[in-house]
């Protein structure tokens, strides 16, 4: 028989087609859901022009091109499309989809033109829980997928299909305060920068022969630091007081080269817990930044700070613990003064305009 | 920093621009291609309404455009009649543009019958070779093997079939599906078909000779579709047989018949090209082909062999689009295309190998075993090496007693 309607061998060449151009990616609409806060929440579909053309009339001259112009006519249409299929949920209760006015831009994603639209969304008071039901270009691509990506300080990427629609998003919690702990661990640890100043600062405070009076000092310089870094992280990360990032890195950089010099011209000094508590001050902005990179919720803003901190002052006292009894077996050197403070506070002041140098 | 990234360059992309927060457009790679392109920002707005932004690759004024079709879809999407009609154009727009979406419209077209035991034999058809265009290439055979019980001498779906038979490597399947189109009485086709299996079998010179008896004996109704494809087959022959003017001749043959070759037959001549060194002349053809990714893998070959300048993107956008693609969870439909790229771009031939015995599982085309082999040789793994060997020769024609 022949088959109704069917023009011979079409099926040849779509066959032929196998043959090399195998390589077939779907088609994929890209969602950002933006937390910024509470009640500032926006989220970004960034559609491709072509899946739009199969459900909505974008071509409207029907010239086979679709221009800017037919863009913008399309916009509420397109936005109305959105709003049919795409659904965010805070606990339960539906947010409502505000935009996207004047609002919109092109963005290619593997060479294909999709349209940007942004819309602020309008949700019922609650925790961080949010749902999402992704619907978009199912009815006309089974094989489409929605891609989506949430913003909560940290970044969740999410991969929706026609038989996985729903995502349900906890925000900013999905490291708790265990992780905060070791994220604070692992910043002082990787944080070479703090951890020579807090050596500059110690090297002076050591001695096996006056270990009482010094261990009075060293731990007042560490409780310094402890005090003044806690106290400007806890300013930056609620937002009290912000700093701009780069001018923070290279004073923390020239604060061990001050330390250093400290050390150096009067390596008998006892200003190490003044010198601490000043310059941790700086540092505690520095620590904020790396916990504005891990992303703290709102929600559990204090807990996750307290535990970033404990984490911080762990990690330094492991490197204390762990440090001392090498200077103290040092300081029995009787040249540990006049020889072994400068030398090392020498190589330290280097490496501080160095990375001085490299942060400027 | 913390976060979920899927590509190092979008990790700096999105902490650049963390301020501004439209991150969006880094959750694809790609978009940080273009980001770094001249002439494409990541997220722009055109200054002008009159500025095209896309020509829709499905619509020409000299045929059905797929947006007419699928209007008439959307007023009855039961009806088998416009479904098939739509499928139809989405698979044959798929065969000379490359674009997947167009294979995700058919699908979706398709749908409402995709477990219907006997549908019309139009959407019956089209839902074989879909799944062979999904890489289904069992459930493909099996579907149009049942239709052939019930409409047996629908000659495309024997042609389907065999292909899919001879994909999945059931070679004797695909010779039974071979001689049936003998018996349909269309014994240039059969022809055809042996010459296919001929050449994944290894046997080139046969292949060749199969397919120029099949182009001699071709009936005098055969239209342009099956002669485009009948050359081609030759030229690809020729190629496998190291006769390199035969295969240009009949390759510019089959590229002359058509206004619109499908894009398998332009990327096989451009393969013809690169594998002479013809670099040039690889050039402006690959240039004109949309930029799917068949064709990238390509631009990228021809930059990696040609000095500084030439297709400087290519490279870039197709590892953005192996991830995009990782995401997405389609890697396996690319190992063909990775294996290719570690070989020929990253030179890295263990990569090569790892993948290109993954697409050896996947299919058993005549370039996915030549790839094989040349990724073992190059690996220097001799038993991979004797992979397509030792299974071609437990698959050769046993001579009959």
């Amino acid at each position: 028989m022949r088959l109704r309607g069917l023009p011979a061998f079409i099926g040849l060449l779509t066959l032929l087609a196998w043959g090399v151009a195998a390589a077939h990616s779907p088609g994929s609409g890209f969602i950002t859901l933006d937390l910024r806060g509470p009640d500032d929440i926006v989220v970004t579909t960034d559609l491709a022009i072509v899946d739009l053309a199969q459900v909505l009339p974008m071509d409207r001259n029907l010239d086979g091109r679709v221009t800017w112009g037919e863009v913008l006519h399309a916009r509420q249409p397109i936005a109305a499309y959105i709003r049919a299929n795409l659904r965010v949920a805070r606990d339960d209760g539906g947010c409502m989809f505000d935009g996207p006015g004047d609002a919109a831009a092109i963005v290619s994603y593997s060479g294909v033109p999709h349209v940007s639209l942004p819309f602020g969304l309008k949700c019922p008071a609650g925790e961080a829980t949010f749902a999402l039901d992704y619907g978009l270009f199912f009815a006309i691509d089974p094989s489409h997928r929605g891609i989506v990506k949430v913003l909560d300080g940290n970044e969740q990427l999410l991969v929706l299909s026609d038989e996985r629609r729903t995502a349900r998003i906890t925000a900013g919690e999905d490291i708790g305060a265990a992780g905060m702990v070791r994220e604070g661990i692992s910043h002082i640890l990787a944080g070479y920068d703090h951890l020579l100043f807090l050596l500059m600062l110690i090297l002076p405070a050591v001695s096996l022969q006056q270990l009482r009076r010094r261990t009075l000092q060293l731990a007042g310089i560490v409780t310094a630091f402890t005090l003044a870094h806690s106290v400007t992280l806890a300013l930056a990360s609620t937002g009290i007081v912000t700093l701009p990032g780069k001018p923070v890195e290279v004073a923390i950089a020239a604060s061990i080269v001050v330390a250093a010099l400290v050390n150096i011209l009067r390596p008998g000094h006892r200003i190490g817990w003044q010198l601490a508590f000043a310059f941790g001050l700086l540092h505690g902005f520095g620590f904020a930044g790396a916990l504005a990179e891990i992303g703290l919720s709102s929600g559990a803003l204090f807990r996750n700070l307290l535990a970033f901190n404990v984490g911080v002052e762990l990690g330094q006292l492991l490197v204390v613990v762990t440090v001392l009894p090498l200077l103290l077996a040092l300081s029995l050197w009787p040249r540990y003064r006049a020889v072994v403070i400068p030398s090392l506070s020498t190589a330290g002041a280097a490496m501080g305009l160095l990375w001085t140098a490299l942060r400027l | 920093m913390r976060s979920t990234t899927f590509c190092p360059r979008i990790r700096s992309w999105s902490k650049r621009h963390a301020a501004v927060a439209i991150a969006a457009a880094a959750l694809s790679c790609s978009a940080v291609v273009h980001a770094e392109s001249p002439e494409a920002g990541e997220r722009w707005v055109p200054s002008s309404t009159d500025t095209v932004l896309v020509t829709l690759p499905f619509s020409t004024k000299s045929d059905e455009s797929l947006q007419s079709l699928r209007r008439l879809l959307q007023t009855s999407p039961d009806d088998a009649v416009s479904a098939a009609r739509f499928a139809r154009t989405a698979l044959r727009r798929y065969a000379e543009h490359g674009d997947p979406r167009l294979l995700g419209y058919a699908d979706g077209a398709l749908k409402r019958w995709r477990d219907v035991p006997t549908p019309p034999p139009d959407i019956w058809l089209l839902r074989g070779r879909l799944l062979q265009t999904q890489h289904e290439f069992s459930q493909a055979a099996s579907d149009l093997e049942r239709l052939l019980e019930v409409h047996p001498n629908t000659v495309e779906a024997m042609l389907l079939a065999a292909d899919a038979r001879r994909r999945a490597g059931d070679i004797d399947d695909a010779r039974g599906l071979c001689l049936r189109l003998q018996f349909a009485g269309r014994a240039d086709l059969a022809r055809l078909c042996a010459a296919d299996l001929l050449l994944t079998l290894g046997q080139a010179a046969d292949a060749h000779a199969a397919a120029a008896a099949a182009l001699d004996t071709m009936d005098t109704a055969a239209d342009d579709a099956q002669r485009t494809w009948a050359l081609s087959l030759l030229a690809d022959t020729a190629r496998a047989a190291g006769r390199r003017d035969d295969a240009r001749a009949a390759y510019e043959a089959a590229l002359g018949l058509s206004q619109r070759p499908p894009l398998a037959l332009s990327l096989a001549y451009i393969d013809f090209l690169i594998d002479g060194e013809e670099l040039e002349a690889a050039q402006a053809p690959l240039d004109a082909l949309p930029p799917a990714d068949a064709v990238l893998l390509r631009r990228a070959i021809v930059a990696r062999k040609s000095p500084a300048g030439v297709f400087p993107d290519a490279a870039d956008e197709l590892e953005n689009r192996f991830e995009a693609s990782d995401i997405a969870g389609t890697a396996e439909l690319h190992w063909r295309e990775r294996a290719v790229y570690a070989l020929h771009v990253r030179g890295d031939a263990g990569d090569a190998l790892r993948y290109a015995r993954r697409n050896w599982q996947a299919q058993k085309g005549w370039e996915d075993a030549e790839l094989l082999i040349d990724a073992a040789d190059r690996a220097g793994d001799a038993a991979a090496a004797r992979i397509v060997g030792d299974w071609r020769a437990g698959r050769q024609r046993r001579p009959s007693s």
